[in-house]
């Protein structure tokens, strides 16, 4: 009885001393998230070492497929300089800088799930950056910490993402609806647009968090809803479950962006 | 203590003085005088451990609250004290002379061999005082290490003078 009172009367104290001095309690948390990012990076690279296989697999066809965009890209820049732009040109420049990270700890159970990475202020990761994989799109940047960043992913309820479907252009937001992680819809699709399954959809650019054109998953399935309007079943490029490496999207642009929707908004 | 006192009043009077000293003396970074670990240590023996350790915490909580920087470092402090209070007790008296704790006041037993009782809990008391404290402030190893030697010199000096001539019969 006495130990167990001495203990609860000790573990009271220190409670007091961590949440009642605002420093302490700071100090304390800051701590708490190193050593967590520090035991999340030794599973995952005791993970990732499981896995080299494939990953290297995925690598190589990753390879092939940059070398072929490469080679279409030249010859589109030649087209270019053939017809008078110079490589500095507004048209041809994109003003995204990428920052490659590795996933730390992975997140696909909850209602919200929140992905850590291990790039964080030190090395240029700021809030609202977008951050994309191999084969679509993970989340966007909510809190960061010096050496590591918390990703709010897009696997999240009530959290969407601007997307385009290629065939029409059409663009509207892509929405996780809670139930598996292969899949998101797309729920308000004008009921004249014209689209059919197996149609790719990707990332449409109106956001200044991601870039335009980054695949995300092909139509699977189409239906109307209540509201008159056509809903697509999208099922994803990306398996959530196996990422490792992500890539953090630093636009060049945001700051002006986001000046002018300012400026916008005042008037 | 005489055993007409009320304890309350003395845990009082303990904690005011605690932060006059606290607020007015500021006699070097290495040295912070504290006075109540005296409540507890002059408590009489007969005194359960379950209270010692509420009484510990009460003190502390209130002392925390008026005097001192970092809240909660007094409580947690004292508390361990109270603990370990029987188990200095039965280390630094007489074995000779203990058949049991409620055998044993303070104020009757010859002052030289109350001195190891004295010294012995205000080093307990102050290694988990300045340890916690580096923990939790992020003091380096030496300034921690500094800091409790000299507070401990001059507290055991305080504690067992008080113990002495103060508290005795």
């Amino acid at each position: 009885m006495t130990p167990i009172l001495f203990a609860v009367l000790e573990l009271l104290s220190v409670c007091i001393i961590i949440f009642g001095n605002e420093i302490i309690k700071t100090r304390f948390f800051s701590e708490i998230r190193k050593t967590e990012a520090k035991v999340f990076a030794v599973f995952e690279n005791i993970r990732y070492y499981l896995s080299l296989k494939e990953t290297n697999t995925e690598l190589v066809e990753e390879n092939l497929k940059l070398r072929e965009e490469i080679f279409a890209l030249k010859a589109e820049i030649e087209e270019y300089q053939a017809k008078g732009y110079s490589m500095s040109d507004s048209l041809v420049y994109d003003g995204y800088s990428i920052i490659p990270g590795k996933i730390l700890k992975n997140s696909l159970t909850q209602r919200i799930n929140h992905v850590i990475i291990n790039k964080g202020s030190m090395h240029g990761v700021k809030p609202d950056m977008g951050v994309i994989t191999q084969n679509g799109v993970l989340g966007i940047v909510t809190n960061v910490s010096e050496n590591a960043s918390s990703v709010l992913s897009i696997l999240s309820k009530n959290t969407g993402i601007s997307a385009k479907i290629k065939s029409t252009g059409t663009i509207g937001p892509m929405i996780w609806e809670g139930r598996d992680t292969k899949h998101m819809c797309m729920p308000e699709i004008p009921h004249h647009i014209e689209i059919s399954e197996g149609d790719t959809v990707c990332t449409s650019g109106y956001s200044s968090v991601f870039p335009p054109d980054i695949e995300l998953g092909t139509i699977e399935s189409i239906s109307m809803t209540k509201a008159g309007f056509k809903k697509a079943v999208v099922r994803l490029f990306e398996d959530y479950s196996s990422i490792h490496f992500v890539s953090i999207v630093n636009n060049g642009k945001t700051e002006e962006i986001n000046t002018l929707m300012e400026e916008n908004r005042k008037k | 203590m005489n055993s007409g006192r009320l304890f309350i009043l003395d845990a009082v009077m303990l904690i005011i003085l605690q932060a006059i000293i606290g607020s007015m003396l500021d006699i070097s970074v290495y040295v912070e005088i504290i006075i109540l670990p005296i409540y507890i240590l002059h408590l009489p023996m007969r005194t359960g451990t379950p209270v010692l350790l509420i009484s510990a915490f009460l003190t502390g909580i209130a002392a925390d609250l008026i005097t001192n920087d970092i809240i909660g470092l007094y409580t947690a402090s004292l508390v361990p004290l109270a603990f370990l209070r029987g188990t200095v007790t039965r280390l630094t008296t007489s074995k000779k002379r203990i058949t049991s704790y409620s055998d044993i006041e303070l104020a009757e037993m010859p002052p030289a061999s109350t001195v190891p009782y004295y010294v012995v809990s205000t080093f307990l008391f102050s290694l988990i005082y300045f340890g916690l404290e580096a923990v939790f402030v992020g003091d380096d190893l030496m300034f921690f290490l500094g800091r409790m030697t000299a507070s401990f010199i001059v507290n055991s000096i305080l504690t067992t003078l008080s113990g002495l001539y103060i508290f005795r019969k």
